[in-house]
């Protein structure tokens, strides 16, 4: 065995001139080099014998040191519950710091899949959508949306009720999504819809009531056909105190709902 | 206040949904402006008023008298127009 030393005095290893590096090899070949500019390089470095902190250096090219026990930002799966501390008052899922945010539900592929969403459909809406195939991955028509400003579109939700009072000034009692009412004369209403209906195909269905006997007959007449989609309107008639034929009304209470697109 | 105008020489009456008018801002009168320009048919002339009109002798007779206060309903604005679904997304973006 060769060895080089010092004798209780620095060692000096000295590659002269410009832009020489210091060489070590085994075996005739390189395994060590420090540059003129400082620089070491190894082959290898046995990290076993490491020890200390490594200093602030960047680990963008560092690979397998994955901690299994945490999910990335993007792509991982959760396997577990997930769980929120619901001790803290504020306690809260916020989703997505964009227009949109998603709660897809994944099921069974032979059922289908569900999305939860915000504006994904309606610019200002809540959303509930199924899948458009069993265990699809395509959301296009939800099943129900609750806009910011109170209403419940769907099939089974209704677009619009009243409760108004025709006698003396027209009013309302209460009302969901009706702007107005005009009255055009006795027993003459149209409620006016706040947001229009999507067609004229609606249904809606109307109570009235005027007399203060129980032997009376009122109802609500609405056109057929031909209905607006801004309005519906309609007139008062009565059979008072057991009559056989209906007259245009005196005014009184109106109750009316709607359902449709 | 109410809104009222000529309906087919019969003077109609509007009266505006207390939930609506909540959700309105500006004054009165604005709120009034603008359930006049939603609800009437562009064009219409009426009036805003505060007189009392609750009896209804010979309702059927009242005519509507244009006044000295008398306005014209104009169309919404786009954003209102697709607000109140008077128009569609694609007819807004067309727009």
């Amino acid at each position: 065995m060769s060895t080089i030393k010092s004798s209780d005095e620095h060692l000096t290893l000295n590659a002269d001139g410009s832009s020489k590096d210091i060489k070590f090899q085994a075996n005739g070949v390189e395994k060590a080099s420090i540059s003129s500019a400082g620089a070491f390089t190894s082959t290898t470095i046995d990290a076993t014998k490491l020890t200390g902190d490594l200093p602030a250096i960047s680990g963008a090219s560092l690979t397998g040191v994955a901690d299994a026990t945490k999910l990335p930002l993007a792509g991982g799966t959760l396997t577990g519950d997930l769980l929120i501390d619901k001790s803290a008052n504020n306690a809260r899922l916020t989703l997505g710091g964009g227009y949109v945010g998603q709660i897809k539900f994944e099921n069974n592929p032979v059922v289908t899949n569900w999305m939860v969403t915000s504006q994904y459909v309606k610019s200002n809406a809540f959303e509930i959508i199924p899948s458009t195939a069993v265990g699809g991955d395509t959301f296009t028509t939800p099943v129900l949306q609750i806009t910011s400003d109170g209403r419940g579109l769907s099939q089974f939700t209704a677009k619009c009720w009243v409760k108004m009072d025709g006698g003396g000034t027209a009013n309302f009692y209460d009302s969901h999504n009706a702007s107005s009412i005009t009255d055009n004369g006795v027993g003459q209403y149209q409620v006016n819809f706040s947001n229009n209906m999507a067609n004229d195909d609606y249904c809606a269905v109307a109570h009235a009531h005027a007399g203060a006997g129980t032997n009376d007959t009122n109802i609500f007449e609405m056109p057929e056909a031909g209905r607006a989609t801004s309005n519906i309107s309609g007139h008062m008639m009565s059979a008072l105190n057991t009559a056989t034929t209906f007259s245009q009304a005196a005014d009184g209470l109106v109750d009316i709902v709607i359902f449709g697109d | 206040m109410k809104l009222i105008y000529d309906n087919s020489g019969v003077a109609a009456v509007v009266v505006p949904a207390p939930k609506f008018l909540a959700q309105l801002t500006g004054t009165d009168e604005e709120k009034l402006i603008h359930i006049a320009n939603k609800d009437l048919p562009t064009g219409t002339p009426y009036e805003i008023t505060d007189e009392d009109l609750s009896d209804r002798t010979f309702r059927d007779a009242w005519e509507y008298v244009a006044g000295s206060n008398e306005k014209t309903s104009a169309d919404l604005s786009l954003d209102d127009q697709l607000k109140y679904n008077h128009i569609t997304q694609e007819e807004y973006d067309a727009s």
